[in-house]
C-alpha cells in the first residue's frame, strides 16, 4: 500500500470536496479506509500521469494558501500548460477514478441513501401496481 | 488414461444443459472447465460498496478480467468488444437472465423473406426442447403474448417500478407491442431455489441462488446423477483419428501447467462463439493444417454480435430507475419483423433496462458533462441520480463471412491455446436498423415524459451474444454442423453452444442456446446411440 502524496489528498479534496452531509472530501476518505480495488486504481491513475500530477504539485508550491485552490482553476491552469489534447485524458480518467473511488465507499453510500433499504424498494417495487397495466395487456390482446 | 461416455468442454449455459441430460440418461459424463466456481461469499453486497468488483472480478471483458481461466480477445479490429465469463456457469453468472424465446419465423429468414440463411431445424422442433429448459431453469413473466403465445412462465413477472410502469404507458399511448420481460428470476420459491429479493442487479452475480444461471440450475442435478466436473483444466486440443473420422483423444492442462489425456465416446464443445472456433482452429495438425472440422474454412466465419444501441431519458422526477433486475423489465416487438419499407432487411428489439448503479452513473453523469467535478459536485449528482429512462435496442445481426473469429497467430504453442483475433464491421443494413432503432426509442422515451434524450451505439462492451461461428446446415460445404449438431466431419463431435446458430433473431439468446444444447443431447443420446455400445 502506497503512502499517499499530500497534494495528491487535497487534489482529490477539490474534486469532490466535503459537504453539509458528508464530512469527508474524497482526499481524506481515500486515506481513511484502503480499499484494494481502489488502490489499484490509484496505482494505475498516478503511473499513467505522473508529469500532471508533478505539475498539480508545483502549482500547489506556488500558493502558500491551499485552502484557496479552486479544482476547475487548476484544470484550467493544466489545460493552458498541456494544451486541451493532452489534457483530455486525463480528466477523462480522473473522473472516472473519482467516481469509483468515491461511491464504493459504504459511508457514501449510506450518507446519500444511494441504496434503498429493503422495505423501501420493497414498496417501490410493488407488484401490486403493476397488475391494472397487465390486465389491459392480456384483454387489448 | 481417463475414459467416459461423454467430454463436454465448456461448463456455461449449454454445457451444463447438456451435461444433466447426457448425466441423467445414465452415461458417464465429464465437464472441461478452463475457470472455477464464483464463490458466493467472494462477492460484495452493493451496500458494502460491491459495484467497485465490475473493475475485475465481475467485470464482463475478458481482457480486463484477466483471471487464469482468461484468454485474451483482441478486438481491435472490432467496433465491439467480447463480454463473457469463464467459469462454473460461464456467462450466465453475468448476464441479465431476459430469457425469450426465438420466434418461428427467426428459423426461416431465406424462405420468408430472402435474407441470410434457413436453419436446417425449426421451431417446433426446439419447442419441447424450449418448455423443458423453462422448467429447470424457472421463468418469471406473464403468460399471453401475443409474438410468443407458446410462452406459460411459471412464476409471476418482475415488477416493472415507476420507470418501467412509465414507459409502459407511452407503448400503450404509441399503440406499440410492449410485454413484461421473462426472465430466468425467480419471483417466487421455485424447485427450492429463494425468491429473489433484486438485492443487486442480475448482471452482477448472484449470491441467493434466484438467478436461473446455470450453477444454480443444471449444475446441481447433474452432480446428482454423476457429473464429473474437472475445473480449472482448459482443453487444449482436440485429436482426430482420420482413419475412422472419431475425435481420438482431448488433451487439457491444469492450473499448474500439467498436460493429460482423456478419452471419452462423444465430445461435446459447449465453449461459445469465441472459445468453439477457438479449440477447433487450435487442434490443428499436420493433417488437418487449417483445424478440425474446417475443410469448408467456416470454422470462425458469421460472428454475429447483436450490435447493441442505448437510449436514456432523462426525467424530473426520481424513477429509481437502478432498482429491479438490469436487464428484466418490458420489452417490445412492434419492430422485430422485417420490412423492407424501413430501408433495411431483418428487425430490432426495443429492451427496457435499468438504471446504472451510483458508480457507472456517476462516470456517464461526468463523461456527457451533465455534472463536473468540484464544489457542487455531490449535489449535482443526487438531482440527477436514478432520474433516468434507458432502453437497450438489439438489432439482428445478419451472418457474413468476413465476420470471424481467428487464431492470434503470435501466442501459439503446442501446449496452451492462443488467444483469438476477432475481426468485424457492422453492415450497412445494421447501422441504418441502429439508427432507426435509436429514433424510435427517443420516440417513445419523449412520449414517456423524458426532458431531453440521447442516444448512441453501437456501444462497445456489449459483445455478449458470439453467434454463429461453426454454423449449422445441411451442405457440409457451407457449414459446420448438421441439423443434430454433429460436426460434418467427425462422427463423434458435437457442438451445443451459439456458434452453430445459422441466424441471430434480435432477442437473447440464452433459452435458444440452452433449448438447442438439450435438442442435441437427446440426439446424441438417441439417434447416435451406436456411439455408447461397446
Amino acid at each position: 500500500m502506497q503512502i499517499l502524496n499530500s497534494n495528491f489528498i487535497l487534489f482529490l479534496n477539490l474534486a469532490i470536496p466535503r459537504n453539509t452531509i458528508f464530512k469527508y472530501g474524497l482526499g481524506d476518505l481515500i486515506q481513511k479506509k484502503r480499499i484494494p480495488e481502489v488502490e489499484i486504481l490509484i496505482k494505475s491513475l498516478l503511473d499513467n500521469y505522473e508529469d500532471i500530477f508533478e505539475m498539480i504539485e508545483l502549482i500547489f508550491s506556488e500558493n502558500t494558501n491551499k485552502n484557496q485552490f479552486i479544482y476547475s482553476d487548476i484544470i484550467d491552469k493544466l489545460i493552458f500548460i498541456y494544451g486541451k489534447e493532452k489534457c483530455f485524458p486525463f480528466t477523462r480518467d480522473l473522473s472516472s477514478f473519482c467516481a469509483k473511488a468515491y461511491f464504493s465507499n459504504p459511508d457514501v453510500l449510506n450518507a446519500y441513501s444511494l441504496l434503498l433499504t429493503s422495505e423501501r424498494r420493497k414498496d417501490i417495487l410493488n407488484s401490486e401496481i403493476d397488475k391494472s397495466l397487465f390486465l389491459s395487456l392480456i384483454k387489448n390482446d | 488414461m481417463e475414459q467416459y461416455d461423454v467430454a463436454i468442454i465448456g461448463a456455461g449455459a449449454s454445457g451444463l444443459a447438456s451435461a444433466w441430460y447426457l448425466s441423467n440418461k445414465g452415461l458417464r459424463v465429464v465437464i472441461f472447465e478452463q475457470g472455477e466456481e464464483l464463490k458466493k461469499n467472494s462477492i460484495i453486497p452493493l451496500e458494502k460498496g460491491g459495484e467497485i468488483q465490475k473493475e475485475k472480478i465481475l467485470n464482463p471483458n475478458p481482457n480486463i478480467r484477466n483471471t487464469f481461466a482468461d484468454y485474451k480477445v483482441d478486438t481491435k479490429e472490432s467496433p465491439i468488444d467480447i463480454a463473457n465469463y469463464n467459469g462454473i456457469g460461464g456467462s450466465t453468472i453475468l448476464f441479465s437472465a431476459h430469457y425469450p424465446r426465438f420466434n418461428p419465423e427467426d428459423f426461416n429468414l431465406l424462405s420468408l423473406d430472402n435474407i441470410a440463411v434457413d436453419w436446417p431445424i425449426n421451431y417446433l422442433d426446439l419447442k419441447p426442447f424450449y418448455e423443458l429448459n423453462e422448467f429447470h431453469t424457472g421463468i418469471s413473466g406473464l403468460e399471453g403474448n401475443p409474438k410468443s403465445p407458446d410462452i406459460k412462465p411459471s412464476m409471476p413477472p418482475v415488477p416493472l417500478g415507476p420507470m418501467g410502469r412509465k414507459v409502459a404507458r407511452a407503448f400503450d399511448t404509441l399503440n406499440w407491442h410492449w410485454w413484461p420481460s421473462y426472465s430466468a428470476i425467480n419471483t417466487t420459491t421455485y424447485q427450492g431455489r429463494p425468491r429473489d429479493k433484486f438485492n443487486r442487479p442480475s448482471n452482477m452475480g448472484d449470491f441467493t441462488s434466484s438467478k436461473g444461471s446455470t450453477d444454480n440450475t443444471y449444475l446441481p442435478k447433474a452432480i446428482s446423477k454423476g457429473l464429473k466436473i474437472k475445473d480449472k483444466c482448459e482443453v487444449i486440443r482436440l485429436v482426430p483419428n482420420k482413419s475412422n473420422n472419431l475425435i481420438d483423444l482431448l488433451k487439457y492442462r491444469d492450473i499448474n501447467g500439467n498436460v493429460f489425456s482423456c478419452r471419452a465416446k462423444a465430445v461435446v464443445v459447449a465453449a461459445s462463439g469465441i472459445g468453439t472456433p477457438r479449440l477447433l482452429l487450435g487442434s490443428k495438425s499436420s493433417e488437418y493444417p487449417y483445424g478440425i472440422c474446417n475443410s469448408s474454412g467456416q470454422v470462425g466465419r458469421n460472428l454475429m454480435l447483436h450490435p447493441l444501441g442505448y437510449v436514456e431519458g432523462r426525467f424530473a422526477t426520481n424513477l429509481y430507475s437502478n432498482e429491479g433486475p438490469q436487464g428484466c423489465c418490458i420489452f417490445s416487438q412492434e419492430f422485430q419483423k422485417s420490412d423492407k419499407n424501413r430501408g433495411f432487411v431483418g428487425g430490432y428489439t426495443l429492451q427496457v433496462i435499468r438504471g446504472p448503479l451510483p458508480i457507472e452513473s456517476a462516470i456517464n453523469l461526468l463523461q456527457s458533462k451533465q455534472i463536473e467535478l468540484g464544489g457542487g459536485f455531490v449535489n449535482k449528482f443526487l438531482s440527477k441520480y436514478n432520474h433516468t429512462a434507458h432502453l437497450a435496442v438489439i438489432t439482428e445481426d445478419l451472418p457474413e463471412s468476413h465476420n470471424r473469429v481467428s487464431l492470434d497467430a503470435y501466442s501459439y504453442c503446442e501446449d496452451k491455446l492462443p488467444g483469438v483475433k476477432v475481426n468485424y464491421t457492422i453492415s450497412e443494413n445494421t447501422k441504418r436498423m441502429l439508427i432507426h432503432g435509436l429514433g424510435n426509442g427517443r420516440k417513445i422515451l419523449k412520449k414517456s415524459g423524458a426532458t431531453h434524450t440521447s442516444a448512441f451505439g453501437p456501444i462497445r462492451y456489449t459483445g455478449w451474444h458470439t453467434l454463429g461461428t461453426c454454423r449449422m446446415g445441411n451442405d457440409p460445404r457451407s457449414s459446420v454442423v448438421n441439423k443434430d449438431g454433429k460436426t460434418h466431419e467427425f462422427e463423434n463431435l458435437f457442438i451445443v453452444d451459439a456458434s452453430i446458430f445459422p441466424t441471430s433473431s434480435s432477442v437473447n439468446p440464452a433459452s435458444t442456446i440452452q433449448a438447442l444444447a438439450l435438442f442435441i443431447s437427446e440426439k446424441l443420446f438417441f439417434k447416435y446411440k451406436n456411439l455408447f455400445s461397446n
